[in-house]
This record gives C-alpha cells, structure tokens and sequence, in this order.
C-alpha cells in the first residue's frame, strides 16, 4: 500500500514536471512566434500600401501622358494640315467609345447587391451573393440593352470573367467582395423591368440578399484600365 | 498507519489529480489556441504576398506602357510633317482598337467545342458558363455558332432558339476560342468543372486546332450600341 502510494505520486510528479516545462515552452514561442509575424505582416502591409501609391501615380501620369499626346497630335494634324490623318484621328477617337476604352456617363441604373444579413438556414450557401448570380443579371442587363456596363469599377469588355474565389469574385483578373455595384447604362425603363421580371433576382431577394435598384439620369461607366496589347497578343488577323 | 493519516493522504492525492487534469486541459487549450492563431496570420500573409506580386507585376507593366508613351510622344514633337512614323503608330493603335472590341476576323490556336441536345435541350445559362470559363483560362476571342461574343453580346433564351446578338440559334452549338489550347481545355475539364457537370445532360465534344477563325461582329449599329453613351467631361 505504502509503495503504491509513492509510485503513483512519483508519476504524478513526473506528469507535473513535464507539463510546466510545456506550458513554458508554449509560451515562450507563442510569444517569439507572434512578434515575428506581426513584423512580417507589418512589413508586407506597408510594402502593399507603398505599391499601391505607385501604382496610382502611374497611372495619372499616364492619363497625363495621354492629354499631352491628345495635344501634340491635334496640333500636329491643325499646322500640317494632315487629311489623312486626321481622318484616322477621328476614326479613333469614335472607336475608343465602341471598344470601352474611353470614362463615359448616360442614363441607366445602379445596382447594388449585398450579402444577406440573416444567418437563420440550414442552407448559408444561399445567404451570399455567386459568381452565377452575377453573370446571370449582367447578361440579363445586356438582353435589355445594356450598352456600357462596370462592376465595382471594372469596365466590363468582351473577355472579362466573373470567377468566384471564396468569399471574393474575381472580374478582370482583380478580386472583389461584397458590396457589389453595378453601374449600368442603357434604356432606365427597359434595363428596370427587366431586373424587376428577373426569375433570379426574386430568388435572391426571397433569400434575403440585398439588391437595391435606382434608375438615374447619369451614371458614369469607367474604361477598361488593363494592357490592351497583351489582351489580344494570340489574335492574328486574317486577311 | 491511523486512519486518519490515510484520509488526508487520499485527500492529498484527489486535489493533485484534481490540479494535474485542469493543467492538461489548459494547455491543450492553449496549444489548440496558438495554431489557429498562426493558421489564420499564414493565411492573411498568403493573400498579402500573392497582393503584392501582383501589384508589382502590373506596376512593371505600367512602366513599360510609360516608356512607350514616352517615346512616342517625343516622335510626335519632333516629327516632320507627313510623317510616316506618326501615321504608321495611330494605324497600329485603330487595328488594336478594332481587333480588341472584335471588329476584325482573327485567327489563332485555341479550342472549338460543341454542345449539342442530349437528354436535355442547350439552355443559355449553361452555354453562358462555359464561355466564362474559356475567358477566365485566358481566352482572347470567342463566338458562339460564328457570332463573335462581344462586351454587350447577350446570351437569351427564348424557347425553342437561344439569342446570341440578336440571332436565333438552335443545337448544336460550336463554340470556338482563340487563347492556350492546353490552359482553356483543362480548365474546362478539370474535376468538378463545368464540363463535367453538363456531361450528364447533353452531348459534348471538345477538339484543339492550331487554326481557329473567329469572325468580326457586324458593325451596324445593332450589336455595338453607343448612342446613349457620351464621353465623360468633367468628374
């Protein structure tokens, strides 16, 4: 009896010992371990931010370099008085707004979607808002005569995808979440009804999404802003 | 050995037994709490560096855009007039304009897929995602049944045809893409993809070709609307 009370406070010694030895390393590299990354996040948050601003100063000098271009081109066709070229100036300068590479404004309306704020389902898949939902709406909008179209700002052109990554959607390459806002422009009347008939978008609002629908007198609809040379680098023309 | 040392000494051991396991649970909590705190900032640092490679790469792109502008603004100011280099730079700008908002025929590798009625008839939606697809593996120009697929280009139901820039169409449905040939057909095939999910219902085939021609869309101002459309002045 005696020497089975010693085992046992023996184990329970050795249990003990262990255990603080644990608790102390745990602590110790809990602590080492969050200070690094927190440095690390840190760094890469300001690293983001610093490309971020360069990534805006670019492109207002490009816009600037576009006026100037603009300019030098309008003067250089007034002194030479260039025909031909400016003909091709002009046929330019309407092809820009055919192939959503101009800013432009008109009627229309704005969208905006919101995930639902309810979490009271056995099915949460329905409570947020699809890559599917998108794409059904956008081509639904273009069915009532959409003629210019941008979601959270990206011009929507031929080839821009709507991909869903998780909780983001993925539209011309670039990530996005929630709120979505559709600029749209096009006949109010027509693109209105036709979201108000949409089967899709009853169902949404039925599951507790929310979409709010204004009709607008001007909406403005942003260019597509991405490398126009690489978007069509495997296109060959045919002669 | 008296009873009562006995007593004291199993009262002894319970409240040691009683500390060793409320010590165990601690730290297996602890533990627990400590890896789910470092999967999560993984996972923001994941998302963070896959952020700024990205913008590093765009803001490359960017420069190199600049340096080209550059050049050509500086051939604007010091050209002669009649230049031939002004001229020959704003043709090259209208023949991508025009081959980007698919006004030309072009031609490139890529897929043709076609979708036909099986068990169930081709409803838009479904054609709708598979051109997704197509444009999210990289695709550069697509028509459906030779009608280029365009910004504005809708895709409609309206039984017993399927609305593609306003034309009726019935299946089959050949699909063409111009983009990687091995990047759009795996993206399509992949598991869980869209293919394999509309395999069940209709007949579906799937052929690349180092030559697929897709055609311009027509210009008459049906497809390509832009009278509501001004051009923004003032922000």
């Amino acid at each position: 009896m005696k020497k089975a009370g010693s085992f046992l406070i023996l184990i329970m010694y050795v249990l003990l010992g262990i255990l603080i030895a644990l608790q102390y390393k745990t602590t110790l590299y809990s602590k080492k371990e969050r200070a690094a990354t927190s440095l690390s996040l840190e760094k890469l948050i300001a690293q983001v931010n610093e490309e971020k601003k360069t990534e805006e100063e670019l492109l207002a000098k490009i816009d600037e370099y576009n006026r100037k271009k603009e300019e030098y081109l309008e003067s250089y066709i007034e002194i030479n008085d260039d025909n031909k070229l400016r003909e091709l100036w002009n046929s330019i300068n309407d092809l820009r707004m055919k192939a959503g590479l101009v800013d432009v404004e008109g009627p229309g309306l704005i969208i905006e979607m919101d995930d639902a704020l309810t979490r009271d389902t056995d099915k949460p898949s329905k409570l947020i808002i699809h890559d599917g939902d998108l794409r059904i709406i956008v081509n639904e909008l273009k069915s009532a005569g959409a003629q210019a179209i941008s979601i959270k700002g990206e011009r929507i052109v031929a080839m821009s995808e709507l991909v869903c990554a998780g909780p983001t959607i993925i539209i011309n390459k670039e990530r996005y979440a929630v709120p979505y806002v559709i600029h749209v422009i096009g006949p109010p009347d027509a693109l209105y009804e036709s979201m108000m008939k949409s089967d899709r978008i009853n169902r949404m609002r039925k599951e507790g999404i929310r979409i709010t629908i204004t009709k607008v007198n001007r909406v403005v609809v942003p260019k597509y802003n991405k490398n126009l040379t690489r978007a069509i680098n495997k296109l060959e023309v045919v002669k | 050995m008296s009873i009562r040392k006995s007593i004291s000494k199993n009262v002894a051991i319970t409240i040691i037994c009683l500390i060793l396991g409320l010590m165990i649970a601690l730290q297996y909590r602890s533990i627990n709490y400590n890896e789910s705190v470092s999967s999560y900032q993984n996972m923001r640092e994941e998302v963070l560096k896959e952020e700024l490679i990205k913008l590093q790469r765009s803001n490359a792109d960017l420069r190199t855009k600049l340096q080209e502008m550059e050049e050509e603004l500086r051939s604007y100011q010091t050209a002669q007039a009649g230049s031939k280099e002004v001229y020959d730079n704003l043709q090259k700008e209208l023949d991508n304009m025009r081959i980007f908002a698919g006004l030309t025929d072009v031609k490139g590798k890529g897929l043709i897929i076609t979708v036909e009625d099986d068990f169930f008839t081709v409803i838009g939606t479904d054609i709708l995602a598979i051109v997704n697809e197509l444009k999210a593996a990289g695709a550069q120009a697509i028509s459906i049944n030779d009608e280029r697929y365009v910004a504005m280009t809708e895709i409609r139901d309206a039984p017993p045809y399927i609305m593609v820039n306003g034309v009726q169409m019935t299946s089959p449905f050949t699909i063409k893409a111009i983009g990687d040939p091995e990047q759009l057909e795996h993206s399509l095939k992949m598991a869980y993809g869209v293919i394999e999910k509309l395999d069940d219902y209709y007949k579906i085939t799937i052929k690349t070709s180092d030559e697929v021609i897709i055609p311009k869309v027509r210009d008459d101002g049906t497809v390509i609307k832009t009278n509501l459309l001004n051009p923004v002045t003032s922000n």
